[in-house]
């Protein structure tokens, strides 16, 4: 079974290193990374990558197997976003890219310089949180909570492209994201009155 | 010293008076008649921000200077002799701390099973470390189906036990029954098979453990009982139990997976004593799926027989099913609803060399509910009889009658397809089906309510909360009986250095846990009123608190208020302590409830999509309907995923499961949502100073027999087995046919 340090081995060893890197990721399209470093082999040693979390700019010094989750989680520390599956089948790992959807366990780190990247602490904070996160507290759309921070942030980047989006649509923005406590109905329902009440 | 009291309990349908004995120290207990302030209404959260905004630490979360990540090396073989393991080369690896191993000479018994494991700077150098670690395997034939198990010459599951299937039946009570089933105008009988479900929470197991020296343990846990878990490492690891302390602030999620301290705990607690430095060992998904448990399957050789009026006679219900490689564990219970005549039961364990099962949620409900209400319905069929009216005639609770009363009005009953065979294209249908679940809580359970100058008040205790808002209700039941506004109150959960608490299993945590919070709040109060006594000049007895205004009993509009009370506390705090007693005496001795699905099935396809499911249940009197109904959407949700879609798989060859990850392993996802409408039914049980009960696992068992009876009630064809996938749908339409 191939894991990501054979693979990124192997991509090194290659002369088709270079074209390898835009190749590596993303369905939704490769970081700035990937146009700057055409001919460039990384790694397997650690390497120095800057990450824009939450406005944030942070440097970082890892391997560039690290997957952007656990960047995030261990490097720098912010929790809120979680590890569930990490191989991108259940949306507990959600995070922003350039303000859509991604599971930041299918990304490495190093594919995501110059990327905006939000977390679920970059859109509110229990002083002041934002409509989504109110919506999901004032409808009791969570449990345990561990699917919580991908589930609002999916609602979130929904409602910030569609303000108007329908129960339909909400239901297919968060069909990405399990649960298995069952909050489903709830999430509807704060994705709605967040919409109803305007910004999000 | 005791003062007996009369409650007034039940419901609007059926009230009956009691006589409780209330030890002293104890607040009077709240009954029908009780008017509430806070009590019964819907409040959010009081953890929901912290959860929204990702600033709740799960045992994942928790980060301690100089931690070490764990990982596990699992047996990729069903069965095996672990003849030599070599860490050597996993121990040389910069980075990796500490190293454990299985004893050499010990068996693996499943895929997934323990094998070794590495503690490191990094979960990648941990992996490596994993990756260098040698094993020699022994391999042995293995069986993984009950049908492999159960074949003559199968292999012996376990290596020191010969043979793999338990239980034996009793001849003498299978004759009589034989006999009763026989003299029966009506009879009726097939065989159900449900499948393995797997918990799958999503937060996996795992815990941080960190020693202090070498007599003083730290552990944080993802787990359902921080006491459980602190009795059984203080046992493994030779502690008295004070000297374990487990944190549990928030968990990922369990449903009744996560019930004591498992090897992994005791794996992660060497790890970290071997390093000197703490260790986090979480779980990854593919041992979370073939690991940390499951719900047994069964078959279940169902036969009934009735007077021709409807008059249930005899049930015989004969059952085989496996928790892997538990020897017990695998029962189904279909008991404590409809009276059934002579029964007879007959079960039998089949060990597999699978991951052993764990509680699931009303262990072994949601499967014995599916064979007997759905041997209730081809009952009722085979009779001619409405399918309400032959439960009703076999019922005796009024409740229960109450209950279905209300469902049935609201499914819209007599929109029944009466299975009537479509012969194309889509057809609905609707079906019943009923639950209980019989624990009403008990001791032990020690609250703290404690009481400060700026009036607020924290409750504390030192359980967990799972994700069911116990948090939120504790806090509602000490302003309820301390009279103030919920802002007031606070609490703090999830340490064992804090009062004894119970377990978050069996839908025990509500009514064991808050009649200790009244009781706390109660002595907190009245030591409150003592000082508000000295302060007035007027005698305690005369005095109550509403409202947030501490005045005169006969003098309602007057008084002072709490927080000015509160200024003049002695030293700024007091605290009031309240401990669970024994139940009283009750109306209604265990939880009831019953769920109307309404389904569409394509018999072009097979393919089932459940519209809606309105869910009666009770708990007692709700304490907090907000997140009452949520156990109840939660429960009907996992319900429905076990009825259509949820399935572990085993590959016979290779031993293997399959479907280790969530891809594979179909949860309910949110496109597969029905319709669910929770009905909450009040009833003033009478078993404890509030008269609550608990509700996380009953809404979960009538689920899929309702579903099933469902599309029976719309095609006329009864699928046996569950998941009702599409393939077995419409094998068992063209079995009709044929």
């Amino acid at each position: 079974m191939l894991n990501r340090r054979d693979f990124l081995k192997g991509v090194g060893a290659t002369a088709a290193a270079g074209a390898a890197l835009p190749a590596l990721g993303c369905a939704t399209g490769a970081g700035a990374r990937a146009g700057a470093a055409a001919a460039e082999t990384v790694g397997p040693d650690a390497v120095e990558v800057t990450l824009t979390i939450n406005g944030r700019k942070q440097k970082l010094k890892l391997e560039p197997r690290v997957t952007l989750l656990d960047a995030i989680r261990d490097r720098i520390g912010l929790t809120g976003t979680k590890k569930v599956c990490d191989h991108g089948a259940c949306g507990g790992c959600t995070v922003l890219r350039d303000g859509r959807p991604i599971n930041s366990c299918m990304t490495l780190a190093i594919e995501n310089e110059g990327a905006e990247i939000t977390t679920i602490e970059g859109i509110g904070t229990p002083d002041a949180p934002s409509a989504v996160q109110a919506a999901f507290v004032a409808k009791d759309a969570l449990q345990c909570g561990f699917c919580t921070p991908g589930m609002a942030l999916s609602v979130h980047a929904l409602l910030q492209r569609n303000p108007k989006a329908s129960l339909d649509e909400i239901k297919k923005a968060v069909s990405g994201n399990l649960c298995r406590c069952g909050t489903y109905p709830r999430v509807f329902e704060a994705a709605l009155a967040a919409r109803k009440g305007g910004q999000s | 010293m005791k003062d007996e009291h009369e409650l007034l309990v039940g419901f609007a349908g059926d009230k009956k008076t009691i006589k409780v004995a209330v030890e002293a120290g104890e607040p009077v207990p709240w009954d029908l008649n009780t008017k509430y302030e806070v009590i019964g209404t819907r409040q959010p959260r009081i953890d929901g921000l912290v959860k929204a905004t990702g600033t709740a630490r799960y045992t994942f979360d928790v980060a301690l200077p100089g931690m070490l990540q764990g990982a596990v090396l699992r047996s990729p073989h069903a069965k095996a002799r672990l003849e030599a393991i070599d860490l050597t080369a996993a121990e040389r690896m910069p980075g990796v701390r500490a190293a454990w191993a299985a004893t050499v000479g010990s068996y693996v018994l499943h895929h997934g099973d323990e094998v070794a494991a590495v503690a490191a700077d990094s979960l990648d150098i941990a992996r490596d470390a994993l990756a260098a670690i040698v094993v020699k395997y022994a391999v042995e034939k293995h069986a993984v189906t009950v049908e492999d198990a159960m074949k003559a010459g199968a292999p012996d599951v376990l290596p020191n036990k010969s043979g793999n299937v338990g239980g034996g039946a009793n001849e003498r009570r299978k004759a009589e029954v034989e006999e009763a089933l026989a003299g029966c105008d009506v009879t009726w009988e097939g065989t159900f098979r449900t499948q393995v479900q797997v918990h799958t929470p999503l937060e996996s197991h795992g815990t941080v453990c960190r020693w202090e020296g070498a007599e003083k343990l730290t552990v944080w846990a993802s787990t359902q009982s921080t006491f459980s878990v602190r009795r059984d490492m203080a046992k493994r690891f030779n502690l008295a139990p004070t000297d374990v302390r487990v944190i549990t602030r928030h968990m990922g999620g369990a449903f009744g997976s996560k019930l004591w301290a498992h090897a992994h705990c005791m794996i992660c607690a060497e790890l970290a004593r071997k390093a000197k430095r703490p260790v986090k060992l979480m779980s990854d998904r593919k041992a979370e799926h073939t690991a940390h448990g499951n719900r047994p399957d069964s078959r279940q050789q169902m036969r009934i027989g009735m007077a021709k009026d409807g008059e249930i006679q005899a049930v015989s219900a004969v059952s085989w099913g496996t928790a892997g490689t538990s020897a017990r564990g695998a029962g189904c219970f279909n008991t404590g609803i409809y009276e059934l005549g002579e029964i007879y039961r007959e079960h039998h364990d089949v060990l597999t060399n699978c991951g052993p099962a764990a509680p699931f949620r009303a262990p072994g409900r949601p499967q014995g509910i599916f064979a007997l209400e759905g041997t209730l319905d081809m009952a009722a069929h085979k009779l001619g009889m409405d399918p309400l009216a032959f439960r009703a005639l076999n019922d005796p609770s009024k409740l229960r009658a109450a209950e279905r009363k209300l469902g049935a009005e609201r499914i819209g009953w007599s929109r029944r397809n009466c299975g009537k065979r479509p012969q194309s294209g889509v057809s609905r249908g609707i079906g019943y089906a009923a639950t209980t679940w019989p624990d009403t809580g008990s001791k032990p359970a020690e609250v703290t309510v404690e009481v400060t100058a700026d009036g607020r008040v924290l409750v504390i205790n030192g359980a967990q909360d799972i994700g069911t808002g116990t948090r939120t209700i504790m806090t509602m039941v000490a302003a309820e009986e301390l009279g103030i506004p919920l802002a007031l109150v606070s609490a703090r959960l999830g340490d064992t250095n804090d009062g004894v608490g119970p377990a978050s299993g069996g839908s025990k945590t509500a009514p064991s846990l808050m009649p200790a919070v009244r009781t706390a709040a109660y002595a907190a109060k009245m030591e409150l009123l003592g000082v508000a006594s000295g302060v007035l000049e007027v005698l305690v007895g005369d005095l109550a608190v509403t409202d947030g205004r501490i005045h005169k009993v006969a003098e309602p509009a007057k008084g002072v208020a709490w927080k000015d009370i509160c200024a003049r506390i002695p030293g700024g705090k007091l605290t009031g302590v309240g401990k669970r007693r024994d139940n009283f005496d009750k109306y209604q001795g265990v939880i009831c409830g019953c769920q109307f699905a309404e389904v569409e099935v394509d018999v072009e396809t097979g393919l089932v999509k459940v519209v809606k499911v309105v869910a009666v249940q009770d708990c007692g009197i709700a304490l907090n309907k907000l997140t009452a109904e949520h156990q109840v959407i939660g429960g009907v949700i996992q319900g429905v995923a076990y009825a259509l879609h949820e399935e572990r798989i085993m590959d016979r060859a290779s031993g293997r499961m399959l479907n280790t990850d969530f891809v594979n392993y179909k949860i309910a996802g949110s496109l597969d949502m029905p319709e669910i409408e929770p009905i909450l039914f009040d009833v003033a049980a009478g078993s404890n100073n509030i008269g609550n009960l608990g509700i996380g696992e009953p809404p979960t068992i009538p689920t899929a027999a309702a579903i099933a009876n469902a599309v029976f009630d719309a095609t006329g064809t009864r699928c046996f087995e569950i998941p009702m996938t599409p393939m077995r749908v419409l094998a068992a339409l063209a079995r009709e046919e044929g």
